[in-house]
């Protein structure tokens, strides 16, 4: 190795001789030569220099070498449990919307044959207006009415140690939600996910959980029931105080109107059977 | 340009070209080491999986109770009293979960004291639902779909348009380990309301072996909202 670096040594004096390049001092340097062709002239001459390859070369191997470094750590430490916790919540998932679609299907099989005895005479009408009353209640068919649609969203202005308060929380919605109720709402749903007798809304690292399924923002609530009473409990000053601050400041988006028909489709997880 | 300047411009163009893929992998892969390697959020995506993982056991039992409904229904499709026992269950499990039809079981008793505002009660109600309990009631009263908690200036709690004083007792009929152990852990959110209301709420959760909760006693009516056939 000694040898080698006495060998690139000597050899870089030797250029130096060569180019007649004894000392170098910046007052006595004649700036007159720095015009185009002298410049060309050292580009090329540069070009020709082995020890420019020299440098490449040894910046490219570092490099890789730094680069082959990084890939061989991975398997040794926790990166490599992060994808593996990143595999299984994907498998999670994939599962959940496997199971899914199973209970879907059964219920949907169950249905037909439900709807088959419904033709016969031993069931009464009575049994299956009362059946179709609960269904109602329950939220597990689509309503139409008048009401209002409110859009709630992270902000654009973020103000500085108050990140948090330009960010939709779950607890926003079930304000929301609470005071819809507290108005008269009827039905309500989040960005198409209806809300029924045993819907929790909950904060899931970056995103919120309704009814076993997660969402990011925005949010869009649909509420129908007398839009005027729904409109008029929302917009009222003393209520979702802290909702509005932000949303004066510009740290969430909050909107809200009245509408003369809103869908709310009905609940599509698993109901009883 | 001579062709030894033009070779020696290419092999520089591609060394440089190489050198500046590598530079910016490197400096992407020393970013997502990083993000990876933040405990934060390792523990984060832990959490998330937990969550997926419990609403998948729920979903499971969910499908094998359809399963098995299913195949007695296929075996007594036949038999009419089966049929109508069918229909009869089914219109009795939603009169339970609507809240319409009287509701005993087996969960916890949890008593609140002290000062918790409305937020605090909603998110307290949501805590609850997310356990995926039978039945709920405050004092007696029934707690449906549409339930509001709207606390007064007195500190009256305005409960589906009903007037309850403090202190309060919330039942919930459910898996009483489930409910006790989610409820009663640190963490959890009777813990978290503690701590916000600097112990000014306190909360006490008691096993209970019989619960009768009654029926919502209010009128569930559909004035705005009309069927979509």
């Amino acid at each position: 190795m000694n040898k080698i670096i006495q060998r690139i040594t000597r050899s870089f004096r030797g250029e130096l001789k060569k180019a007649n390049i004894r000392s170098f001092d910046i007052r006595k340097f004649n700036w007159n030569r720095l015009n185009k062709k002298n410049i060309e002239k050292s580009f090329q001459k540069t070009l020709r220099s082995p020890y420019l390859y020299l440098f490449l070369g040894i910046v490219v191997g570092t490099l890789f070498t730094i680069q082959f470094k990084t890939e061989s750590r991975r398997p040794l430490n926790p990166a490599l449990f992060y994808n593996q916790l990143v595999d299984v919540k994907n498998d999670f998932i994939a599962k959940r919307e496997e199971l899914n679609k199973t209970a879907k299907g059964l219920q949907g099989e169950i249905q037909t044959k439900e709807s088959a005895l419904t033709n016969k005479k031993f069931i009464s009408q009575s049994l299956l207006n009362n059946i179709a009353s609960q269904e109602l209640i329950f939220g597990s068919t689509s309503l139409s009415g008048g009401g209002i649609v409110i859009t709630i969203q992270d902000g654009s202005n973020q103000v500085k140690d108050e990140f948090s308060k330009s960010l939709t929380h779950a607890a926003d919605l079930r304000d929301i939600i609470n005071l819809l109720w507290y108005s008269g709402a009827e039905a309500i749903s989040v960005n198409g996910e209806r809300i029924i007798y045993n819907t929790s809304i909950d904060c899931i690292v970056n995103t919120i959980m309704i009814n076993n399924n997660n969402y990011v923002p925005p949010f869009t609530i649909n509420a129908v029931g007398n839009k005027y009473d729904l409109y008029g409990a929302i917009n009222s000053s003393k209520k979702l105080v802290d909702i509005k601050k932000r949303a004066a400041k510009k740290q969430i988006g909050f909107d809200m109107k009245m509408q003369d028909s809103i869908n709310i489709k009905g609940y599509s997880g698993v109901y009883p059977n | 340009m001579t062709k030894e300047h033009k070779t020696a411009s290419a092999v520089l163009f591609i060394s440089v070209v190489i050198l500046g893929i590598f530079l910016i992998k490197q400096l992407r892969v020393s970013a997502k080491e990083q993000t990876v390697l933040k405990e934060s959020n390792v523990m984060q995506l832990a959490y998330e999986i937990i969550e997926i993982s419990n609403s998948n056991f729920n979903l499971q039992n969910e499908v094998n109770r359809l399963k098995q409904k299913n195949d007695n229904f296929s075996s007594n499709i036949n038999d009419k009293a089966g049929a109508k026992e069918n229909l009869e269950n089914k219109l009795e499990e939603y009169e339970v979960i609507n809240g319409v039809k009287e509701s005993t079981g087996s969960g916890v008793e949890i008593s609140v004291e002290g000062g918790v505002i409305t937020e605090e009660l909603v998110d307290l109600i949501n805590g609850i639902r997310n356990t995926k309990p039978k039945a709920i009631g405050i004092n007696g009263k029934r707690v449906i779909y549409k339930s509001y908690f709207v606390l007064k200036d007195d500190k009256t709690l305005d409960f589906d348009n009903k007037l309850l004083n403090m202190p309060l007792t919330i039942q919930v009929i459910g898996n009483t380990e489930v409910l006790e152990s989610s409820l009663s852990r640190a963490g959890g959110i009777l813990d978290i309301i503690k701590k916000n209301s600097f112990g000014k709420a306190k909360f006490e959760v008691k096993r209970n072996e019989k619960i009768t909760i009654p029926p919502y006693d209010g009128k569930i009516i559909f004035r705005e909202a009309k069927l979509i056939s």
